[in-house]
């Protein structure tokens, strides 16, 4: 059937436009650099977003949970191996993205006759130096390192809009948590509706969906820098937004 | 996939807990090269928590290999694991442990019960049997942790082939310990108050001065060498975590309180 190669390009593209269609009714996923170290932030209907993945490491994804529970575990296993029979140190998010996630990522969208991986990741790192590090991996296998902040959004349109947003913040790195959260939140907002609609959309939004955050922390004690930001910590920091 | 054993996915890459089919007698390998081993290690229940604490010498036979050893070992942010035994396995187990709770808790996404951990531990020592029983890889560890369920530490006990205990009050292991048992048992029937009553000044005081006491009578047991600044490894663990006692607290201590006593 796809002997001719016109009809694998052919394919391939179908799949493209099929990933994207089954991608749009994602909710996006914010990384920021902050004073504290790099926060992730989205928004769910239930189903968990955000993952500590190793040590200084976490993953943050949209797309199938079923998808982006295998994937999950295939960087899961990967980082403890590498952690216990090197050392911790040696296990990276490019390395992770390198060599275990983007070959396999890729190999499942060519291979036509197998489903795709019906996900986009997001892999944050805290560096040996603290310094925020991260990483995109499309469902093509294609990856993307920045240093600045990164949306994932459903479609391009909406991504370069909250990257538009993004790039305008007033330097994240250089500020508290608190206050870059609510940045995260509109840029999360930015990645589903236009400008003038954020407000009504992220009062809505408290009201029915749950708001994940997660702190890759370069001040927690031990050697997991991830945590959770509480519900309470939510509560105080998306006051604006709701109403009582 | 999907079960969130670590140890389980190490062994799908061949692995093992230390070497197989040695033979061996008297802490020597076949060819008599003298294995490490150690120790005085302690756990004990106080008013704040429980207190962990071991000693910093290795010994191979008669000789001293090593004398700052950290046989407390942080597991998790809330449990440590003080090793008696050969260090070679009892670090492996350490370092086994602290990947299998933290690879249980992202896989699964929730803390393995302290019931899990401890179990963790003693299969680790079932595995680790050929080798306890061919005497060059024997490790007699204690676990302690904060329980959440019923927010306090507790302390547990195993021998070499992995029977676990808990303690209720106290636990000691090591070739040191058989005297300092006693005195935590004296202190606990007749003293005027029980070791679980101590603030955590006087219950590091106590653990100095148990460590000084088994060094005194155990040779393989390192005393504090305050020239070196070589102190015992004493750590606390209660709801905020594990910590460690600094070395100027303890210096300080030592200093005041177990020096200078009657000889």
């Amino acid at each position: 059937m796809f002997d001719e190669p016109y009809r694998w390009v052919e394919a391939v593209s179908n799949r493209r436009e099929y990933l994207e269609e089954q991608l749009k009714a994602a909710s996006p996923v914010i990384a920021l650099p902050c004073l504290e170290g790099i926060l992730l932030l989205s928004v769910s209907a239930g189903t968990q977003k955000l993952y500590e993945i190793y040590d200084r490491i976490a993953l943050g994804a949209m797309g199938h949970p079923a998808d982006v529970e295998r994937l999950r575990n295939v960087i899961l296993d990967m980082a403890h191996l590498e952690g216990f029979n090197r050392s911790p140190s040696d296990v990276t998010a490019r390395r992770l993205i390198q060599f275990g996630l983007a070959p396999a990522v890729k190999q499942a969208f060519e291979e036509i006759s197998h489903a795709p991986y019906i996900i986009r990741l997001l892999i944050a790192e805290l560096g040996s130096s603290d310094q925020p590090i991260l990483y995109t991996l499309n469902y093509d296998g294609v990856f993307k390192e920045s240093h600045q902040g990164v949306v994932l959004a459903a479609f391009g349109e909406a991504t370069e809009r909250a990257e538009a947003a993004m790039k305008a913040l007033d330097d994240p790195a250089a500020r508290p948590v608190a206050a870059v959260f609510e940045d995260a939140l509109t840029l999360w907002a930015l990645g589903e509706v236009t400008e003038e609609h954020v407000e009504t959309h992220l009062k809505e939004t408290l009201k029915e969906r749950t708001i994940e955050g997660g702190l890759l922390s370069v001040s927690l004690n031990g050697s997991s820098k991830y945590r959770g930001i509480t519900a309470s910590e939510i509560k105080a920091w998306t006051g604006k937004w709701s109403d009582g | 996939m999907g079960e969130g054993n670590f140890l389980n996915l190490l062994k799908t890459t061949g692995y093992t807990l230390g070497p197989v089919g040695l033979s061996n007698q008297n802490n020597t390998l076949s060819h008599g090269t003298l294995v490490t081993s150690a120790t005085t290690i302690l756990a004990f229940k106080y008013k704040g928590g429980v207190l962990v604490a071991g000693d910093r010498r290795a010994t191979a036979g008669t000789t001293v290999m090593y004398d700052r050893a950290d046989k407390v070992i942080d597991i998790d942010s809330h449990a440590v694991m003080a090793i008696a035994g050969v260090p070679a396995t009892a670090f492996e187990m350490a370092r086994v442990l602290e990947h299998s709770f933290k690879y249980y808790r992202r896989s699964q996404l929730q803390e393995l019960s302290l019931e899990g951990k401890v179990r963790a531990l003693s299969r680790l020592l079932k595995d680790n049997i050929p080798m306890a029983i061919q005497g060059i890889g024997a490790v007699a560890p204690i676990f302690a942790a904060y329980d959440p369920k019923i927010k306090e530490g507790r302390i547990y006990f195993y021998d070499i082939l992995g029977a676990e205990f808990e303690g209720v009050e106290f636990a000691t292991s090591g070739s040191g310990s058989p005297g300092i048992r006693g005195v935590l048992h004296y202190q606990n029937k007749w003293e005027e108050r029980p070791v679980s009553a101590l603030p955590q000044k006087e219950a590091v005081i106590l653990a100095l001065r148990l460590l000084e006491t088994a060094a005194e009578f155990d040779a393989a047991t390192g005393g504090v060498k305050k020239s070196a600044n070589v102190f015992p490894i004493i750590k606390t663990i209660n709801d905020a975590g594990v910590q460690e006692i600094p070395l100027d607290v303890l210096n300080r201590l030592y200093e005041e309180q177990v020096v200078g006593s009657h000889v």
